[in-house]
């Protein structure tokens, strides 16, 4: 066969499939030119090497194309009133194959000439927008629902519901906007929606309502109880997690959250930080379910733990060998990461002290701190025959009583003002929050000549000299430390209020007294 | 190219009687899809139904003339001639629907315009061209183009707006590079390779005749830029016709330096006197978009070639 023939034949097929092979839809279908030109339709051109990926390209460029032609017609508008939608706006072209069209359609897919495929998908955009105000309708319909349970107090109802119709305003390649409020003014659902979440979440408190100690021997296990409301409101649908590696994730319950913890502080108070997350209710369909979770807002807060309750300290001696006795600390729950000892007005820095019992002669105060923190500090006073002389807490708490309960007690405004001398000792009183703590500190202040004598309330002689310290007797919780009387009213120095001398009883009841004075 | 002028124009005449609706004699009508500009639109339509319908009147042994500065830029008119000398072409649809789209540089693109282009021997090879408009509609530029469906591809993987942006100026950057080797275009060879440029080049000089895919003689050459422009001007005068072709296009952008990119692609290179497949690597600096510079430019033969060991972004030390 001749070139030439060859040729010929060549051509000739080629232009037999290239009548064939534009797009052109069967009788009565729309073609190319009415889709593209007419105006009336999104319209998206796919390419693929095979048939069905022209169609999903085709798919994927009328979605693309809708979001353009939407961007730009509602930029101008949107960027006025706020840029943050138009940032979101935006954002959402990567997540639009989610998108369902209604009345998409395609006309038939068609070989081109190099043998790939292309693909012609378009939406009328009547019929888009007859389904864009049926699904605003039902949008708009949810959310009145959800703002109705939001003023009825049921707060807890009605965040889910914004988060699902939040949800919902990624499918649609459009913005909706709320009803006209009282002052006839509209906003854009996604951004009312998103403000509307994010007050919610920064809007919650919270309180350590306890700290549980489950620890054994081997396993240190604590457990805080948080308590979180919404205004009035306790919170459900929020998880919170402690900012720590491999931490879970506690649910919100009722307002209730139980944080787990297996790390001993180093210190009596510690602060975390944990963040609260808005928990997707999984009735939500699990697309938009993958849509909240990139977007719903969250928040760090932080946590103030204080573990005064499950820290124990003290000095144990061994006195075993006649020529040394050796001190050690005997600490529960705590990290312990510094010893210092104070023994005859020498520091040590060792983790145990070693002292030759020919040295004693008397009672001798030896101070424990731990970890370099004035909290973290205990005195013991040890006897020259190697034992402790006890607190006097435990014994000498005298129990308030409550005789005086039916005197008709007035209060008057007197003021009380610490003595200049004084007002250093009075400071770090008013921060010893353990009653132990503080008796062992009165008992050192008394050792050093600072006070004159330290005691309970039976034996106090002259109230007017004397300060009380109120304990309560089950966590040896200091609840107050008060003045001395003046015209017949203490002053609690903690918050600077006045109260009757004779009220105590009642305002104090059930509750311990040492009284201290200064010399 | 002469030598196959008789052969063109037996190729063309049948085409044209095989047809009642023959090309050369009927207008290209060009319609813009979904342009926010009217005038301009119209501008670009009809400068574009112009062009087209032009070339299909056109004889492949004639120059033709696009120096109309209405319709044209200054250096379209020699620019495409050198194309048009090399590799003429036709225009297989009468009609034309296309959307046009707005580039970073402030000019426009009309992308999968269908082609014949027509190699001396009379063979026909599909291709999808593009047109290139200024901001006045303007035509600037005509190159040879991606096929749709790849561009469409490597468009839906760019990952953000900004690395989109990039991709349609590497893509139209490569589809110059590719029209500048078919027009013979040694100044603009000479223009987007950097001074320092490393240039590895590969041929195969001899088949085994063996069986085994990775049993080709390849014979590699290191050259500077002046070097390899040298040598492409003695293969370019040597060479009738020069037909490049690309396929296989990854585009990666370098983790530490977000304005430089590695091009990988499989080249078809076709001309009067040699061919071979091979992987092409080119290390593109965007530093300035408006100019960017070849730095490395790598050549691998495909046969001799395992798919482990082809030249890849990684591979390149960045200073």
């Amino acid at each position: 066969m001749s070139k030439f023939v060859i040729i010929s034949v060549l051509l000739i097929a080629s232009i037999l499939t290239l009548a064939s092979s534009a797009i052109s839809p069967v009788f009565g279908q729309l073609t190319e030119h009415e889709i593209k030109l007419s105006g009336n339709y999104f319209w998206g051109h796919g390419f693929g090497e095979q048939r069905e990926g022209a169609v999903n390209n085709a798919k994927r460029d009328l979605i693309e194309k809708m979001y353009v032609r939407i961007e730009s017609e509602s930029q101008f508008s949107e960027r006025d009133t706020n840029d943050e939608y138009f940032v979101e706006l935006k954002s959402t072209t990567q997540t639009n194959s989610r998108i369902e069209l209604r009345g998409l359609n395609y006309l038939p897919a068609q070989q081109r000439r190099d043998g790939t495929w292309e693909s012609i998908a378009y939406l009328s955009k009547a019929d888009f927008n007859r389904s864009i105000n049926e699904a605003e309708t039902q949008l708009l319909s949810t959310l009145s629902s959800s703002l109705e349970d939001e003023r009825n107090g049921n707060i807890n109802a009605a965040i889910p519901m914004y988060m699902d119709v939040l949800a919902s305003t990624y499918f649609y390649p459009v913005s909706f906007y709320t009803q006209p409020d009282v002052n006839g003014e509209q906003f854009e659902l996604r951004s009312f929606l998103n403000r509307k979440l994010s007050n919610w979440i920064n809007s919650l408190t919270w309180d350590l309502a306890n700290v549980r100690n489950l620890s054994t021997s081997s396993n240190t296990e604590f457990y805080f109880d948080l308590q979180f409301r919404y205004k009035d409101q306790p919170v459900s649908n929020v998880l919170v997690n402690l900012n720590k590696p491999g931490y879970p994730v506690h649910t919100i319950k009722n307002g209730m959250a139980t944080i787990f913890y297996d790390y001993k502080p180093d210190e009596l108070v510690e602060r975390f930080s944990a963040l609260l997350i808005p928990e997707i209710y999984p009735v939500i369909e699990e697309d938009k379910q993958e849509i909240l979770a990139n977007i719903l807002p969250q928040r760090q807060i932080s946590l103030e733990v204080d573990f005064s309750d499950i820290i124990d300290i003290d000095i144990q001696v061994n006195n075993e060998d006649p020529e040394v006795w050796v001190l050690y600390p005997s600490v529960k729950n705590l990290s312990v990461f510094d010893v210092q000892w104070m023994f005859k007005g020498e520091s040590f820095s060792t983790n145990s002290l070693r002292i030759n019992p020919a040295m004693l002669n008397t009672d001798t105060p030896v101070q424990l701190t731990l970890n370099a923190s004035e909290k973290l500090s205990v005195i013991r006073i040890l006897t020259p025959s190697g034992s402790w002389i006890e607190p006097t807490l435990a014994s000498g708490i005298d129990e308030l009583d409550d005789s005086n309960q039916n005197l008709i007690l007035e209060t008057k405004d007197v003021h009380f003002e610490i003595p200049g001398n004084k007002s250093e000792y009075i400071k770090q009183i008013l921060r010893l929050k353990d009653g132990v703590r503080l008796t062992e500190y009165l008992n050192r202040l008394k050792s050093s000549g600072v006070l004159k004598e330290v005691g309970n309330k039976a034996s106090m002689p002259d109230s007017d000299l004397s300060y009380l310290a109120i304990i309560k007797p089950e966590n040896r919780k200091v609840e107050a430390v008060l003045s001395p009387v003046v015209e017949g009213h203490r002053t609690n120095l903690n918050n600077e209020k006045t109260i009757v001398d004779a009220s105590l009883p009642e305002t104090y009841a059930g509750m311990g007294s040492i009284w201290f004075q200064f010399n | 190219m002469k030598r196959n002028l008789p052969i063109y124009f037996l190729v063309l005449a049948i085409g044209l009687m095989a047809s009642p609706s023959s090309f050369a004699q009927e207008p290209v009508e060009v319609f813009v899809a979904d342009f926010p500009n009217d005038e301009l639109r119209v501008t670009i339509e009809n400068n574009t139904g112009f062009f087209l319908t032009t070339i299909n009147a056109s004889s492949p042994a004639k120059e033709i003339n696009f120096s109309d500065s209405e319709r044209f830029s200054a250096r379209f008119n020699d620019a495409f001639n050198e194309l048009w000398e090399n590799t003429p072409f036709y225009i297989p649809e009468l009609s034309i629907i296309e959307t046009v789209n707005k580039l970073s540089n402030g000019t426009y693109e009309m992308r999968n315009i269908p082609a014949y282009f027509l190699t001396p021997e009379g063979e026909e090879q599909y291709e999808e061209t593009v047109l290139q408009f200024d901001e006045h509609g303007r035509i600037i530029d005509f190159r040879i183009g991606l096929a749709a469906h790849r561009y469409q591809t490597l468009m839906q993987e760019g990952e953000d707006d900004i690395d989109q942006a990039n991709r349609t100026v590497i893509l139209e950057f490569v589809e110059q590079v590719r029209t500048a080797y078919n027009r013979k275009d040694l100044e603009f060879i000479n223009t987007v390779f950097s001074d320092q440029a490393l240039i590895i080049v590969g041929s195969v000089v001899q088949k085994t005749g063996d069986e085994s895919a990775y049993q080709q003689q390849v014979e590699y050459l290191q050259f500077t830029k002046d070097e390899y422009v040298t040598r492409l001007k003695g293969i370019f005068s040597r060479n009738e016709w020069i037909d490049v072709g690309y396929e296989d296009i990854g585009i990666f952008r370098h983790p530490k330096h977000p304005e430089i990119y590695g091009v990988s692609l499989t080249q078809y290179y076709n001309s009067s006197t040699y061919s071979d497949v091979g992987y092409l690597f080119l290390l593109i600096d965007f530093k300035d978009p408006a100019k960017p510079m070849i730095h490395v430019r790598t050549w691998q033969p495909k046969n001799s070639t395992p798919e482990d060991e082809i030249f890849h972004i990684g591979y390149m030390e960045i200073f």
